[in-house]
């Protein structure tokens, strides 16, 4: 599904992502956890296609296809998706409106017909139902005025209508409340078929007992510094990232 | 301000002009008083020469230049068809017609709203002497000259009446429908009147639009608006690219009165409003918001001046401009808070998104301040398309151009969305959305 091979990233002239390999598979669900600054959100972002972003070298496929050579819309559109950490507002523009623009350019990209604002509104009502999202979110401004919560599961709100292939959710649980994160991560395993992959980038544990990663990953200063199972997340839990460099987590 | 007298040929032309406008339409010129003091107004002021105070950043040259004959279209006829996309769902039996700036009783229709509205033509109107001493004060300290050019050679008007204590829940429309000409290149003079009565609760829709080629409408609008009256009053500027719009209100707002201004423009070769707005009474309040979205060579430039004459008046205004091709907006606004005005709120705000390296954006808010207690601030902003919001729907698959006209259209559905009915909103973004393919 996606295969990233020795990606160096730079911003502004700052080395930031330091020669990053990830491979996901179709299917599976890996978790990238590392410490503030380390260069998390710049490989979603990489993934994402941020323009601003230099990529030195390396490489990266999506589902066969060169990401590196496609803009961020091409990206979105064959399938990737990206939950921001900190999701943009966008006033004036309603939440359904740029929902639907979203779906159509999707469908187009498809081959089919739009839909238009009376067939989308199902869609997006089943969609708010599954996240318990209170119908008020459709005509407000895309994230315009949300608190930190309610704009985390307006990207998961989007991620359902767009049901993408592979999923990067960049601290999808910072910001939920205990309630909302249980229904945000029912939310995402309702969405995950077997066919369909997931990147959860996060701090802590509590999500991963939600959703239960198939591999853990550590990027520390813009590498990739420990690999392993579920189980790695515990051990980060209790010895924090300090323990990796001093070799104390296996 | 600089007095000037009429030294260039164009503007004796003018005078000579008007001289025997009169002589041929002798004994039944309406409002004549008001007419000789503005064609004296308008000698003193002249067309604007180099730099002008009130013409900053609207160049008005050309139009000064360019020899416009008066359109005198009498029969209605030809005008039924042009106006039928013009009226606004909702306003069909509310609807107040000018042609070339002669009060259409024919293509009215007030049914809707007769027990609440009256209209009259303006000259029978100012048979009332209230009425009559206002446009004649009016004319006399008139700093506009083109405005003082209206007051010189209108022919026709309407005077809008809404009764004392009347509450229309039907807007009411005023179009003001311009036929163009290449040769001759043509001018018409609309001039409306609202007067709402204390206590009256209305919106009024003004539509400026035209057909058949390039035209100059140089309109006045004059709103009373009543103790205790609630007025909205948007505008419409729905001209082609070839025309010249030059408009001019004045407003007066009684105590406790609210005023509620939008305006909605597509910009044309020239569009400028000047506003001239008084907060007479005590609470008095009024709101201007201002949108224009503009390409190619067109132009918008607001000029307002909002006077705060009593205690405890408030004014706000927000005018979003985007800006593409080699065009040009202004906003050149000042409050001026008078001595007696205490407790006086206002704002202004003005951002404009800049969409080309040939187009200007250019804002001035002022405050001229005679008086302790306030609470004034102002603002300005330029800037391009937010480039976080344009990534963020891209990564959302939405092609970048779809995007950013997304984007357009939400910064100007802060104003937009102000606009008194469903119809005259969607009409303003239709203007928007049209507008945008032309945009870059
Ligand atoms: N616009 C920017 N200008 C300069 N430096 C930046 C910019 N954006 C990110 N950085 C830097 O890049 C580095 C990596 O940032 P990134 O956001 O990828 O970290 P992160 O791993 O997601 O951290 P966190 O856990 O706090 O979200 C940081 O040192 C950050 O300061
Ligand atoms: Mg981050």
């Amino acid at each position: 599904m996606l295969e990233i091979k020795d990606l160096w990233v730079a911003l502004n002239g700052t080395q930031i992502l330091k020669g990053v390999s990830l491979t996901v598979g179709r299917g599976e669900i890996h978790s990238v956890m590392g410490p503030n600054g380390s260069g998390k959100s710049t490989l979603s972002r990489a993934l994402a296609g941020h323009p601003s972003l230099e990529i030195i070298s390396g490489s990266i496929l999506f589902d066969g296809k060169n990401l590196l050579e496609m803009a961020a819309e091409e990206r979105a559109r064959a399938g990737l998706f990206l939950a921001y950490q900190y999701p943009v507002e966008i006033p004036g523009l309603g939440n359904s409106e740029f929902l639907r623009m979203a779906y159509n350019a999707k469908r187009v990209a498809e081959g089919k017909e739009e839909l238009d604002a009376m067939e989308f509104e199902d869609i997006l009502d089943e969609k708010m139902g599954l996240l318990g999202m209170d119908s008020k979110f459709r005509e407000r401004g895309v994230n315009e005025g949300f608190s930190g919560g309610e704009k985390k599961k307006n990207e998961i709100l989007q991620m359902a209508v767009l049901d993408p292939k592979l999923a990067i959710l960049d601290e999808i649980d910072s910001g939920l409340d205990i309630d909302a994160l249980k229904v945000v991560a029912e939310g995402v395993n309702s969405l995950m078929t077997k066919d369909k992959s997931l990147i959860l980038i996060t701090h802590y544990q509590r999500l991963l007992d939600y959703i239960r990663p198939d591999y853990v990953h550590v990027l520390s200063d813009g590498r990739i510094v420990k690999s392993g199972g579920p189980e790695l997340a515990h051990s980060l839990e209790a010895e924090g990232y300090d323990a990796i460099s001093a070799g104390a987590v296996r | 301000m600089t007095t000037q007298t009429a030294d260039t040929p164009r503007e004796v032309e003018i005078i000579q002009g008007f001289i025997g406008s009169l002589v041929s339409g002798i004994g039944k010129e309406p409002l004549l008083s008001v007419k000789e003091e503005s064609i004296r107004r308008f000698g003193e002021l002249g067309f604007p020469k180099r730099k002008h105070e009130m013409f900053t950043y609207a160049d008005t040259r050309e139009l000064a230049e360019t020899p416009f004959s008066a359109r005198r279209v009498l029969s209605a006829a030809g005008f039924a068809e042009p106006l039928t996309g013009h009226i606004l769902a909702g306003c069909e039996r509310s609807v107040i017609v000018l042609v070339d700036g002669y009060y259409s009783p024919t293509l009215s229709n007030i049914a809707g709203v007769s027990d609440h509205v009256v209209v009259t033509a303006l000259g029978v109107a100012a048979q009332n002497g209230r009425i009559l001493a206002m446009l004649e004060k009016s004319a006399a300290v008139e700093t506009d000259v083109f405005a003082a050019l209206n007051g010189a050679f209108f022919r026709d008007g309407a005077m809008i009446r809404i009764k004392t204590g009347a509450k229309l829940s039907t807007p009411v429309q005023v179009v003001l429908l311009s036929s163009g000409s290449k040769d001759p290149q043509v001018v018409s003079y609309p001039r409306i009147l609202v007067d709402a009565g204390e206590s009256s609760e209305a919106n009024v829709i003004v539509t400026y639009a035209g057909f058949g080629g390039p035209y100059f409408v140089n309109a006045r609008e004059d709103v009373i608006v009543g103790d205790g009256a609630s007025l909205g009053y948007c505008v419409i500027q729905a001209d082609g690219p070839e025309s010249w719009n030059m408009t001019k209100l004045a407003v007066d707002v009684g105590a406790n009165g609210r005023f509620n201004h939008t305006m909605a423009f597509n910009g044309g070769k020239l569009a400028r409003r000047n506003i001239e707005a008084r907060l007479k009474g005590e609470g008095a309040k009024i709101e201007i918001s201002g949108a224009s979205a503009l390409a190619g060579k067109e132009q918008t430039h607001i000029y307002a001046r909002v006077y705060h004459d009593a205690r405890g008046c408030e004014s706000s205004q927000l005018f979003r401009n985007v800006v593409a091709g080699d065009s040009k907006a202004s906003v050149d606004t000042t409050v001026i808070v008078g001595y007696g005005a205490s407790g006086s709120v206002s704002r202004q705000l003005v951002n404009a998104l800049v969409l080309s390296n040939g187009a200007r954006a250019d804002a001035k808010p002022n405050l001229m301040i005679y008086n302790d207690d306030v609470k004034c601030s102002h603002g300005a902003t330029a800037g391009g398309v937010n480039e976080d919001q344009l990534f963020y729907m891209t990564t959302r698959g939405v092609p970048r151009a779809d995007a950013e006209k997304a984007l357009v259209a939400a910064f100007l559905r802060s104003v937009t969305s102000l606009l008194p009915t469903p119809a005259s909103a969607e009409t303003a973004e239709e203007l928007i959305v049209r507008k945008m393919e032309r945009l870059k």
